[in-house]
């Protein structure tokens, strides 16, 4: 080969590299504003040497394609987080919208303040004490039992409602779930058969932007398999997609509520807890939800049954000893209280207010339903403070998530910062990046040691603090 | 030493002030702010000690509680995260060292790109996240 023809195939060659690498360039540039893409850098590749009085030398170089610049760790990690991130963020919704129910001013509530209703229903009693046969006193025990019935079973079919519409936002994921395992599927038999040994450039962007928005709805593991291919699982071990092929997650109907099945296992609780928004919808329908009504369920029972054993223990205006009747319906069993929690007494003169062969004037019954009030007649506590309880677990359970999930923002925020200022820096950049994130963590780090160390001090000093 | 805008502040104040900024700082990496912050509270600090103010500024960060536990876990996925990052950037320096070794040794890019695929697969921390 002549010296002359070697020299313009170099040239021919750098040219056409030059090319290639403005094309990668203007690639970037036009999709620039792709949040998928990811930056691509030209894949210098060099030719074959070319042989000149017995040396070899270079001939040239070719441009193959662009490589991007990602990696798969830092996706995986940001992935891992915004999964968790989607997760507390709708369980965050779902608890907010629960705790409404119970927050007599807040604008989606329609229910009134069940803690106020129960004080004000035993102070009737405690009124009536005083003028037993007084029919505007009875009036007002009746009066104050309906507000307090009525309360309690709007607020259960409020929780009913929302735990139906939690179903339903369960379904519409899932659906979301398998038409994308489907894309990926596709996605990863393109790569396999197109790029099964090199990136897979745009193909690559596409499976990470579905594995992306996979995790934004349900909690994934990745496993790289054998020719660029990919299998997807839950975190739960559950195969969702195997390299081209995706197994749809199935539904059915378990006691009114929507179970999901992969095959034939049922992976409803898994789901529950393996990230993504159907973690969150899950956590909140099967657990928030179901705990907070069986609470409001054990309440309604407990008042009901006591109240209804009192006045059917004592003598009504009309003289009826020990057989006044039911002031609430008398429910057969806890589950279901709340939501079906009714007065069905309608005579005030059938309020037992005297004791059994005391006369009609006594207020002997009337002071043991009063009595009720400040008796451990609910799980062990009294009424007002079974409720209490019961809102402030509520809003705990809030707030312990809003922090998670606060946290969880920054760290996803912190990452996709990361993602962006390393995409296609050079060695010394990153370095510098990685310097300052290092120093960021350092001085955190300072500050939380020295407020813990004032914090462990107020410990000892006997002030009381929330941190655990 | 306790500088001015501190001096404006009663410490228990100026500790839960500092938590609230040192979270956001975290957030955003805001690595200069944060150093001040540390200064600022380690002065603080040895401030209130100094002055028996130690009890008044517990009883400050009583209410920052919820602050102090959230700053805590922002940490803990920092720490989790630069240690997922800087893992990443040791893996890039080895490929670039292996990069060079190949063109001196005098081995064609390709092969050397085969070889980075390799050693980029086989990492240990592949996966590890």
């Amino acid at each position: 080969m002549g010296t002359i023809s070697s020299a313009i195939n170099l040239i021919t060659s750098a040219l056409n590299a030059d090319q290639a690498a403005l094309d990668v360039t203007s690639n970037n540039v036009s999709n620039a504003s792709n949040e998928a893409y990811t930056r691509e850098v030209p894949n210098w590749s060099e030719n074959q040497p070319i042989y000149i009085n017995g040396e070899a030398i270079g001939s040239g170089v070719t441009v193959t394609g662009g490589v991007s610049q990602r990696d798969r760790v830092l996706d995986q990690r940001l992935d891992q987080q915004q999964q968790l991130s989607a997760s507390s963020t709708s369980l965050l919704s779902a608890l907010t919208t629960l705790q409404d129910n119970f927050t007599p001013a807040s604008s989606s509530s329609t229910t009134g303040d069940i803690g106020t209703d129960i004080t004000n229903f035993f102070d009737t009693y405690t009124t009536l004490e005083s003028a037993p046969s007084n029919d505007a006193d009875r009036q007002a025990v009746l009066s104050s039992a309906t507000t307090l019935a009525s309360d309690i079973s709007r607020t259960a079919a409020s929780l009913n409602a929302q735990q139906a519409s939690l179903d339903q936002s369960a379904t519409t994921v899932v659906s979301q779930v398998n038409t994308l395992t489907t894309a990926l599927a596709q996605v990863n038999q393109q790569i396999q058969s197109t790029s099964p040994n090199s990136d897979a450039g745009v193909l690559e962007d596409e499976r990470q932007s579905d594995l992306s928005q996979l995790s934004q709805l349900i909690g994934i593991n990745q496993v790289t398999t054998e020719q660029n291919g990919m299998s997807v699982t839950t975190t739960g071990g559950q195969l969702l997609a195997s390299e081209g092929t995706a197994i749809p997650i199935t539904s059915g109907d378990v006691d009114g509520v929507t179970h999901f099945y992969l095959g034939q296992t049922d992976i409803t609780s898994a789901l529950a807890s393996g990230g993504g928004q159907i973690g969150g919808i899950l956590t909140a329908r099967d657990q928030s939800i179901p705990t907070t009504l069986a609470s409001l369920d054990q309440l309604a029972y407990g008042i009901a049954t006591n109240i209804n054993t009192v006045n059917n223990a004592g003598t009504d205006l009309d003289g009826d000893n020990g057989n006044a009747g039911n002031i609430f319906n008398a429910p057969t069993q806890v589950a279901g209280s709340a939501a079906a929690l009714t007065v069905v007494m309608t005579d005030p003169n059938k309020i037992a207010a005297a004791g059994i062969g005391d006369g009609t004037g006594d207020n002997s019954n009337a002071v043991a339903a009063a009595n009720l009030a400040k008796q451990n007649i609910i799980g062990g506590e009294t009424p007002s403070n079974f409720y209490s309880n019961l809102v402030s677990t509520l809003g705990s359970s809030v707030s312990e998530t809003t922090t998670e999930n606060t946290a969880l923002t920054a760290s996803v925020t912190q990452l996709q910062t990361q993602v962006s200022s390393l995409s296609g820096v050079s060695l010394d950049d990153e370095a510098s990046n990685l310097e300052l994130f290092q120093r960021a963590y350092q001085a955190a780090s300072q500050v939380f040691s020295i407020l813990n160390t004032v914090y462990a001090s107020a410990i000892n000093i006997g002030v009381e603090t929330a941190v655990s | 030493m306790i500088i001015a805008w501190q001096e404006q502040l009663r410490p228990g104040i100026a500790l839960k002030e500092i938590v609230q900024q040192a979270t956001a700082a975290l957030v955003s990496m805001d690595a200069e702010r944060l150093e001040e912050l540390a200064l600022c509270c380690a002065d603080l600090n040895r401030g209130s000690e100094e002055s028996g103010l130690r009890e008044e500024a517990a009883i400050g960060l009583q209410g920052a509680g919820s602050d102090l536990e959230l700053l805590k876990r922002i940490l803990h996925e920092t720490r989790a995260n630069l240690s997922v990052l800087t893992r990443l950037h040791t893996i890039r320096i080895r490929e670039a060292i292996f990069l060079e070794d190949q063109q001196h040794a005098g081995r064609t890019p390709e092969r050397a790109d085969a070889l980075r695929m390799w050693s980029r697969e086989r990492t240990p921390d592949y996966g590890d996240n």
